[in-house]
């Protein structure tokens, strides 16, 4: 990866991020002669000092995690550490849904569909199959034999990809490009418009070493991330004194999650039902699970968001559930990261007497447990596609749910700038997420449904308190890893900050690629959106854009 | 025309063969080291013919206006083969030659690869013979010479790109590779090879014209193996780790080759052995080079398979030969 010559660097286009998105975009250039330049914004894996530069201020530490967190300033940007959970958008997040304010695309669903094939690839999640019929030859397992329910989709499905990190996996041919100049540890703190027009002129890039340069370039793509992508426009005062692309006071707005967690105690007694809750694999070795999908005509008449519900294991803080390796992975907790220990274990403390009732259960089950151990290093410690999570069968067929919801869209959750500054002396962001009442709603409708499913059925009980709703997905607060909507898409300036084409209302040259684009978040997970939109931007900047005639195109004799 | 093919009991050589002895236009004769019953049930003529051997290459050639050259062996049989064979040929006044080279000769390189790029510097021993080889045939006096360079060749009997590739595949010793099978597996089918030998026999083109004979868009190493695995049901493919492919290469080839070896010593077959999967064969899934087939198809008029259909006779071979075997 080169480094960096003179104080002045030329380029036809100039994106600033390297994680799924900005990878997904570099990737479509190779060996087009375009001139383009990566910016990685930290070093080719975790690195503390860079990491840093994301600390941040959060308005209430009990709804959102510090700004450290399930995010990694690194080449390949948080697929360092994601889960590879993917599932495209559904046909309605695109729908103009009245009944939820906000809830408007410049675009319709059939504007992106074409790109999900070539995202799944990328992101190594097999075909764009998501019926559990297809996914698999023969069809997928039944997660509940004979449920048949009215409200929810049964065949809707997730798939899983390696999880791919996207530095380790295109960083070589990143690198091999003549075309592509991936720089690692520069770190974007300012956007300049040109001083007369509409055109941005080129970036500021520091590094940790106090080197300060700059990129120039025809055309430029933010991909930092729905939080930094708020921050970098509004920290962008040199010339427009509210930020850039912010004439309007929409940057930062409508900040999105995921509504998330377990509720709700799931008990099938029909006799001799089987009850799958685990994965599947496709030909591929790709990982299936099957998920209940709210339906969309449900959607429409309950005047609700979208939702999903998987199967889960009981809750691992209480012994009750009397399974050794749930016991033995609660009590792991110290050894397992932050991001992914918060919702496995649950905030509560541990008190003698709880590890001794955890301790008891593994000492019931040695031999489960180890096997389970054992096969765990074997197909995910060891695996290069790692089976991609835990998976026991509860005793007596008693389950919780584990739920993941839209949170609608919301103009009061905001990401601003706040009072601290990182190494640069740029100002740090500040999150203030918020939800509104819909979102619980939401999930006590879709969950009063799936009882009546149940009911109807007559071969399983869905019991939960209503009133604890709000409490069970509010928990861990808002969904981790997941940005969306802060720079989100619009018909208008005053309806959103990007264009259809995802370009910065009022610049001729600065798009945005990645989840900050969305303005409503979908029941899905992101990143497979967001790399189908960067394969979109990718091919309308190419159209504009000439090969120059600096650039060799390799092999071309 | 009457056609000597030499090398006739190779797997190549023997499709040719029996090719060439369907068409009305052509006599054909299997030139090879030891008769073969199954030429001689068809009624084919074959001469036995040592390849390196100056005399028995000239009595061979008697009544010979056109030569296919497939002889494979050592690098050094291939070369002695060549210069022993152009002589003859000039001095028995035949007319044409057409001779077997390899995209071997293009070695590392990455890009496109025209049919008249230069050799590449990085090019191994296997490589190097056959530039000479080519060399020599272009410097031949009195005789007409095509070059063809067939890149990786696979369908129904091709042992290195089908059967053994199916067999990794079986053991999950290849599989989805990541990182490391991006690069471009350039295929083409064994049917297209024949076909183009014998188009080169009577096509109008300059002397010394090399034809390089690939799939014009091949698909990565990866997109290969994965499509093969699901060709043959090997399934699910598996994702190799990275950790896995280092064994391989660094440990369990040094011990596969050398058990290769000790078993040809003491007669017992070398399929005994798993194939080895050498740092050479590895570097290959990750080597972004791909051939300009143009060349081929205009002047030869090669009509090349589809890549899936190709696929799909190859699987077809492969099932019922490893379920026999
Ligand atoms: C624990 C965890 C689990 C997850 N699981 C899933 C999942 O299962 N499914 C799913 O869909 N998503 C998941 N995600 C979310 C997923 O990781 C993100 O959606 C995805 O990484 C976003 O890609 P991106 O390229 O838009 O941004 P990022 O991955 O955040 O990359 C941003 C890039 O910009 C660079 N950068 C930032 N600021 C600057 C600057 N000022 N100058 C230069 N460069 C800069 C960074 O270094 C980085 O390279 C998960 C996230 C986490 C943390």
């Amino acid at each position: 990866m080169s480094g960096l010559g003179g104080s002045r660097l030329n380029s036809q286009l100039c994106i600033v991020g390297a994680g799924p998105a900005g990878i997904a975009l570099a990737l479509q250039f190779i060996n087009t002669g375009i001139d383009v330049v990566l910016l990685a914004g930290g070093a080719l894996d975790h690195d503390e000092k860079s990491q840093a530069l994301y600390a941040g201020e959060v308005a209430d530490e009990a709804l959102h995690s510090p700004l450290t967190e399930y995010r990694h300033r690194q080449f390949g940007g948080s697929s360092a550490t994601w889960g590879g959970r993917c599932m495209p958008f559904d046909p309605i997040d695109f729908e103009n849904r009245d009944w939820i304010e906000g809830a408007r695309w410049p675009i319709a669903y059939d504007d992106i569909a074409p790109f999900y094939p070539e995202a799944q690839a990328l992101a190594e999640a097999g075909d764009c199959i998501y019926d559990a019929r297809q996914a698999v030859e023969g069809g997928m397992r039944p997660m509940i034999a004979g449920f048949e329910p009215e409200f929810f989709n049964p065949d809707a499905i997730e798939r899983f990809s390696c999880p791919t990190n996207f530095g380790r996996r295109y960083g070589e041919k990143l690198r091999r490009a003549p075309n592509i100049r991936v720089l690692l540890n520069a770190h974007a703190t300012q956007i300049m418009r040109a001083e007369h027009g509409n055109a941005i002129e080129h970036i500021v890039l520091r590094t940790l070493e106090g080197a300060e340069f700059q990129v120039h370039a025809d055309r430029f793509v933010l991909a930092t991330g729905g939080i930094e992508t708020a921050r970098l426009l509004l920290a962008s005062r040199a010339r427009d004194p509210q930020g850039i692309g912010n004439a309007q006071d929409q940057v930062g707005r409508n900040y999105l999650c995921h509504i998330a967690g377990t509720a709700g105690t799931l008990s099938v007694t029909a006799p001799a039902t089987p009850v799958f809750h685990g994965y599947d694999r496709a030909w591929d070795g790709v990982y299936c699970r099957r998920r209940l999908a709210l339906r969309p005509e449900v959607q429409r008449e309950k005047r609700i968001g979208n939702i999903v519900m998987r199967l889960h294991h009981p809750r691992l803080p209480d012994p009750a559930h009397g399974r050794g390796i749930l016991s033995a992975i609660y009590l792991a907790k110290p050894f397992i990261s932050y991001e992914y220990s918060k919702r496995l274990h649950g905030g509560d403390g541990l008190s003698a007497s709880l590890v001794l009732r955890h301790l008891a259960n593994i000492a019931c089950e040695p031999f489960a447990t180890a096997g389970f151990l054992l096969n765990w290093a074997r197909r995910r410690t060891l695996a290069a596609r790692k089976f991609p999570s835990l998976i026991v069968t509860p005793r007596n067929n008693v389950f919780s749910l584990d739920i993941h919801a839209e949170q609608v869209p919301n103009l009061q959750s905001r990401i601003m700038l706040g009072e601290g500054r990182d190494a640069f002396g740029m100002p740090q962001a500040r999150v203030d997420w918020r939800y509104r009442a819909l979102d619980m709603e939401t999930v006590r409708v879709a969950l009063g449904l799936l009882k009546d499913d149940f009911a109807r059925w007559g071969g399983g009980q869905l019991s939960y308190d209503e009133a604890e709703i709000p409490d069970a997905m509010l928990r861990d607060g808002a969904y981790g890893g997941h940005h969306i909507g802060t720079a989100r898409m619009g018909a208008s300036p005053e309806e959103g900050v990007v264009d259809s084409e995802a370009r910065v209302f009022g610049t001729t040259n600065l798009h945005v690629a990645g989840s900050a684009i969305f303005p409503t978040s979908s029941q899905a997970n992101p990143t497979l959106t967001i790399i189908a939109f960067a394969l979109r931007l990718a091919r309308h900047i190419k159209a504009d854009l000439q090969p120059s005639t600096k650039v060799s195109i390799k092999g071309a004799a | 025309m009457k056609v000597l093919v030499l090398g006739a009991s190779g797997f190549v050589g023997k499709r040719l063969v029996q090719e060439l002895a369907a068409r009305k236009d052509v006599s054909v004769v299997a030139g090879l080291r030891r008769e073969q019953a199954e030429f001689r049930t068809l009624g084919i003529e074959q001469r036995v013919i040592e390849a390196t051997d100056a005399q028995s290459v000239e009595a061979g050639l008697g009544g010979i206006t056109h030569v296919i050259n497939c002889v494979m062996g050592s690098n050094d049989v291939m070369v002695s083969g060549t210069k022993v064979l152009c002589a003859a040929m000039s001095s028995a006044g035949c007319k044409r030659l057409v001779h077997f080279s390899s995209t071997a000769v293009f070695g590392g390189s990455e890009g496109l690869v025209g049919d008249n790029a230069p050799f590449a510097a990085n090019v191994d021993a296997y490589g190097r013979a056959k530039i000479e080889c080519e060399n020599l045939v272009r410097a031949a006096s009195g005789i007409e010479s095509v070059i063809l360079r067939p890149a990786l060749i696979h369908g129904p009997g091709a042992e290195q790109w089908t059967a053994r590739i199916g067999r990794l595949l079986r053991w999950h010793r290849l599989g989805d590779l990541g990182a490391a099978g991006d690069g471009l597996c350039n295929l083409i089918l064994v049917d297209d090879v024949v076909q183009a030998a014998v188009r080169a026999l009577d096509v109008e083109t300059v002397s010394g014209r090399a034809f390089n004979l690939a799939e014009p868009n091949p698909p990565t190493w990866n997109r290969y193996l994965m499509d093969f695995a699901r060709e043959i049901g090997s399934l699910p493919v598996h994702r190799l780790p990275g950790w896995q492919m280092k064994i391989e290469t660094k440990l369990l080839a040094i011990a596969l080759k050398l058990a290769q070896i000790i078993a040809g010593k003491i007669g017992l077959g070398r399929w005994l052995v798993p194939d080895p999967i050498t740092p050479s064969f590895a570097r290959l899934f990750a080597q972004e080079i791909r051939f300009d087939p143009s060349g081929a198809d205009q002047v030869l008029g090669l009509k090349r398979t589809p890549y899936r259909e190709g696929l799909a006779q190859a699987a077809i071979w492969f099932r019922a030969s490893s379920s026999r075997g």
